[in-house]
């Protein structure tokens, strides 16, 4: 019987060959692209789940009470209370500090390069499955120049014949420091949240920041693995409690939370402490995508197959008649489209082949598609099988409904052959169309609100280089030389880039301040010039002045800053905070220091100590960024030679800043256009065999005097309606989860009326372009022809 | 074997009733050869379906093999269609996408005859109806007299005890009609019950037995010949029983 059902389908097929190849490349690019999306998912999923009882650790986070109610969360711990865990907490069978990525310059002969590594405590390899590939575990931290590479290190460094031979070797760094490698571990795999090419001990990073060896440092991250069963917000209470022994001035309300490793990666935003989304959200906007994508070419298929019912109703009849039971018929038909989804599948793998690279480019994400792996095959298999039956169950049901008598009556073909259900399926498809290109639309209207939009400060034609080694000592006087370079205009220096402030205090006092006040202030160490020379612009008082020694004290306010501690004067006012006393001497106009998401906060800017911090910015004349970059290399090579020359453009920074949403951006656009394609895929089809059910009327039509346009108008008009109510019911959708999306930034494009309109026109043009070739034909035809042949 | 009584079909055309079949009381024996004739519109095609369980009456009451067929559920009646029946048509209704032999061996498939007695089955029909060389032949490859012994061939392979027949020479030469006529005495005169629909008195003649219907009602019965099969009953018992 199946093979009978084969013999059926692909002679069917073959007939038809128009029909199947539409068929087949729609289901095909459809299951493609669904795919891709399920791979990507799967793969974000996979994240940091390859650790041994990956979820039982967990990343410890402080709350610290703020404005309103509202907590402010740290994932960041003194790297002290990683030890006294480990030493009085029974339910954690190990905790440990690891560093936030820092970078260190090795030379490998006398070329620097840049890497970045990890300082972790001595569990770190026992705790996390990143296997040991050369040395022996209990002896890999035992002194603190000891080293851990990666083997892609290791072979960079000692090259390919590594392996024996590394172990012991010394590997030499900048300034004079040396490390003496004593283990190579396998490369972290892409899907891990902890990305590192080396690995130091925390002790080894006291002794380069002793500074750090305090409580109220919150500089490094602690993870701690939990025995199997332990009551977690018992734990945090535990863990808050046993804080406050060595911090006793911790604030009121201050509370510890642990935060599953495995949540980390997709619900890396956190509101009071809790997860509450973040990466997850396009997980879901993705597995969404997929699932609409796939709809709509499943719809295409149940139109086509029910269209077609018209002519494969005598074969129903026939088979009825010789004693097909209805289930065997709808079995028939079901094993058909299983077959075509079969073929699609085939279609799909090759296509996810074709896209998986620009997929990955536009994401900046792997896949992780292993065809061999089992879940891999069943990933494919199963989304064939869904497309599969959800394209074959309707045309089944309905097929296998017809009555012999009534098919060879000459009935059943015209008087129902669900066409209301196929209108109502178009404009399913139309609506889902019309969601994509709105939101595709309006994410990119965004981004490019996003790359436009001023930030208060001048970005353009600035470059960013990091203060390595002695450059940061010496900054004070390389000045002349930095001014005598071509093409450098202005420079200043700050610690951090002005529109990524992150450092934040509310240790602030001022006349007037409330007892109670909880407000957060970020603050920027800069040197004089700043304001200047990033294009800020000065509402009242000055800038810092290098002739003014005082100046080291004072500082100046962003205008919300100056709302915050409720001055309307600001300048000359006392404001004192990390032990710098002084008064303000400029009120700044705000400028975004943080990314679009947040609103601007208020800010503090003070001078660096003895003129020294952590980036150079320098503005260069227009067109002259080349000359300005070779003087500073030339500059950077002769002074910190054992460093490697890394620059940066502040507004490529910037364009960095939005990576996701951009990338969101592209894919939506390609979502769309795929869905628009399908959708269009599918009304090309449709319109063939409306085109062909009704040469009759139209050859009547046309002896009676229509022209062409009357006729395509009359055929193009039955499609617009479907389109057009998909449409009105898209904006409703469309705009909620546009809004839903905006509603992430502080600063946003509005959801402008042009969107819309953008769409419905696009979703007319391109329809009447599918309908059209099919209309324009039958309208064209030979009248005679149509009727004579009755 | 079929009883018939007070069969009546109609169709509602707005509130008022269309009469296609007003009452219809006839027994038909096992191994008769029915004619059902009359002029066109009379209703025949509506009789011979109602008999074929292809269409249900809209009143009266109709007992197959002594089962109560106009009691039974959909289910029931396609099974009974599916045991003991087989369908000639006028237009042959051949399965285009499916060769000559592939034709012949659907109705084996949905009674799940398995594969080695399906071929022997189809190959015995074949030889019997003279069509081996056509059999890899798809239908838009024969002429209408062959395709229609093909039709035959496909109605009557399941070993059915009853044959129904819609004007099955309606679109052949006189010819090639005997040809069907004489293979349809054969089949009669091994035990098929056989009814057949026609316009042609010489196609009737095949027969043992007349009836007329005008206006959907009998207006003759009549006995042409003693029917020769009689009481021998069938000679193979149908399938998937
Ligand atoms: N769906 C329907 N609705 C209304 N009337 C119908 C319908 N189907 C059939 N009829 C009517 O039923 C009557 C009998 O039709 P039937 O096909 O049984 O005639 P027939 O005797 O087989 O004619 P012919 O010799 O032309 O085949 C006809 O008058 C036809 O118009
Ligand atoms: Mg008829």
């Amino acid at each position: 019987m199946l093979q009978h059902f084969l013999v059926v389908t692909l002679r069917n097929l073959r007939r038809d060959i128009g029909y199947s190849l539409i068929n087949i490349l729609g289901l095909g690019v459809g299951i493609a692209v669904s795919l891709l999306l399920f791979f990507w998912v799967r793969y974000e999923l996979s994240y940091d789940r390859f650790h041994i009882d990956a979820e039982r650790i967990y990343q410890i986070a402080f709350s610290f009470p703020g404005e309103g109610g509202q907590y402010t969360t740290w994932t960041s711990a003194p790297v002290l209370f990683a030890e006294k865990i480990d030493e009085s907490i029974p339910e954690a069978e190990a905790a440990l500090g690891v560093s936030f990525p820092r970078e260190l310059s090795f030379l490998l002969g006398q070329t620097p390069f840049k890497e970045v590594g990890l300082y972790v405590g001595p569990a770190f390899l026992g705790l996390f499955n990143f296997p040991l590939l050369e040395g022996s575990r209990d002896a890999l931290f035992s002194r603190p120049d000891d080293i851990v590479l990666t083997e892609s290190l290791a072979e960079k460094y000692f090259g390919a014949g590594w392996r024996g031979n590394a172990i012991g070797k010394t590997l030499e760094a900048a300034e004079q420091e040396k490390y003496t490698v004593t283990g190579v571990v396998a490369d972290p795999p892409p899907n891990s949240s902890l990305e590192f090419g080396f690995l130091l001990s925390t002790e080894e990073y006291l002794r380069k920041n002793p500074w750090d060896n305090h409580w109220g440092n919150f500089t490094s991250r602690i993870f701690v693995k939990v025995k199997a069963g332990t009551d977690i917000p018992a734990l945090e209470d535990k863990l808050i409690a046993l804080f406050r022994k060595y911090k006793d001035n911790t604030e009121e309300g201050t509370a510890i939370s642990l935060l599953a490793l495995t949540g980390r990666h997709l619900y890396n935003k956190l509101e009071n402490g809790k997860p509450v989304g973040g990466r997850i959200t396009y997980v879901r906007l993705f597995i969404g995508a997929a699932a609409f994508l796939l709809l709509i070419a499943c719809i295409n298929f149940m139109n086509l197959a029910t269209a077609r019912a018209t002519r494969r109703s005598r074969e129903i009849g026939v088979r009825k008649v010789v004693g097909a039971s209805r289930g065997q018929l709808a079995g028939q038909f079901m094993s058909e489209a299983l077959a075509i989804a079969l073929i699609a599948t085939g279609v799909g793998v090759a296509l996810v082949e074709l896209l998986k690279q620009p997929f990955r480019q536009i994401t900046d994400t792997e896949l992780g598609i292993r065809y061999l792996e089992p879940a891999t095959l069943l990933l494919i298999l199963g989304t064939g099988l869904v497309a599969g039956l959800l394209s074959g169950s309707y045309p089944a049901f309905l097929l296998s409904s017809f009555r012999a008598v009534n098919i060879f009556r000459g009935k059943e073909a015209g008087q129902f052959s669900g066409a209301s259900l196929r209108k109502g399926l178009v404009v399913v498809q139309f609506l889902l169309s019309a969601c994509l290109i709105v939101c595709a639309l309006g994410v990119q209207r965004q981004v490019s609100y996003i790359m436009n939009k001023n930030l208060g400060l001048d970005r353009e034609n600035v470059v960013q280089m990091p203060m390595n080694g002695a450059l940061y000592d010496k900054f004070p006087i390389l000045k002349e030389e930095l001014s005598a370079i071509p093409g450098v205009k202005e420079f200043t220096a700050s610690n951090q880039t002005p529109f990524m402030v992150n450092s934040e205090t509310r240790d602030p006092e001022w006349d007037g301040k409330p007892a109670n006040s909880q407000v957060g202030f970020r603050v920027l160490e800069v040197t004089p010039g700043f304001v200047e020379t990033m294009g800020i612009k000065m509402l009242a008082g000055r800038d810092f002045d290098p002739a003014r020694p005082s100046d080291t004290l004072n500082f100046i306010v962003n205008e919300t800053a100056a709302q915050a501690m409720n001055m309307d004067e600001p300048v000359g006012q006392r404001l004192e905070f990390w032990g710098l006393k002084g008064q303000v001497i400029g009120l700044a106009r705000d400028f975004h220091l943080n990314s679009l998401h947040d609103p601007i906060a208020p800010l503090i800017l003070y001078l660096a100590r003895d003129g020294r911090t952590d980036n150079l910015y320098v503005r260069t004349e227009a067109g002259r960024a080349q000359e300005a970059i070779a003087g500073l290399e030339a500059l950077h090579r002769r002074m910190v030679p054992d460093f490697s020359f890394e620059y940066s453009f502040l507004d490529e920074e910037y364009s960095r800043m939005y990576k996701s949403e951009t990338a969101i951006g592209k894919l939506a656009f390609y979502f769309a256009a795929v869905a628009i394609l399908l959708s269009c895929i599918g009304l090309f089809g449709l319109s063939a065999f409306m085109a062909a059910r009704r040469t009759k009327e139209i050859g009547i039509r046309k002896v009676v005097g229509a022209s062409v346009a009357n006729i395509v108008g009359l055929l193009f008009q039955d499609f617009l309606k479907l389109i057009l109510i998909g449409f009105v019911i898209s904006v409703p959708v469309a705009w909620y989860l546009l809004s839903t999306w905006l509603d992430g930034f502080a600063y946003k494009s509005s959801i402008s009326a042009y969107l819309f309109l953008a769409t419905a026109g696009l979703m007319v043009l391109v329809a009447w372009l599918a309908v059209g070739y099919h209309s324009i034909r039958a309208a064209r035809a030979n009248p005679v022809k149509a009727l004579g042949g009755e | 074997m079929i009883r018939l009584r007070d069969i009546e079909r109609y169709y509602r055309n707005g509130l008022r009733k269309a009469w296609v079949l007003n009452q219809i009381n006839l027994d038909i024996q096992e191994g008769e050869f029915v004619t059902i004739m009359g002029p066109s519109g009379a209703g025949k095609s509506t009789l011979l379906n109602i008999i074929g369980m292809l269409e249900e009456p809209s009143g009266g009451a109709y007992h197959f093999l002594n089962e109560p067929v106009h009691q039974f559920n959909e289910r029931k009646r396609s099974d009974l269609h599916k045991a003991y029946m087989g369908f000639v048509f006028q237009a042959y209704h051949l399965i285009d996408d499916l060769t000559v032999y592939e034709n012949i061996e659907t109705p084996l498939l949905y009674r799940n005859v398995k594969s080695k007695e399906r071929k022997s089955m189809v190959a015995e029909i074949l030889d019997r109806f003279n069509i081996v060389a056509k059999k890899d032949l798809f239908p838009d490859q024969l002429s209408g007299g062959q395709q229609q012994l093909v039709g035959v061939a496909r109605a009557v392979i399941s070993k059915p005890r009853l044959l129904l027949a819609d004007e099955p020479t309606g679109n052949l030469h006189t010819k090639q009609g005997d040809q069907i006529m004489e293979l349809f005495r054969e089949l009669n005169d091994e035990g098929v019950t056989i009814i057949q629909v026609t316009h042609s008195e010489r196609n009737a003649s095949f027969g043992t037995r007349i009836i007329e219907l005008v206006d959907g009602n009998v207006r003759s019965d009549e006995q042409v010949r003693q029917p020769s099969g009689q009481g021998d009953g069938p000679k193979g018992m149908p399938n998937g029983k």
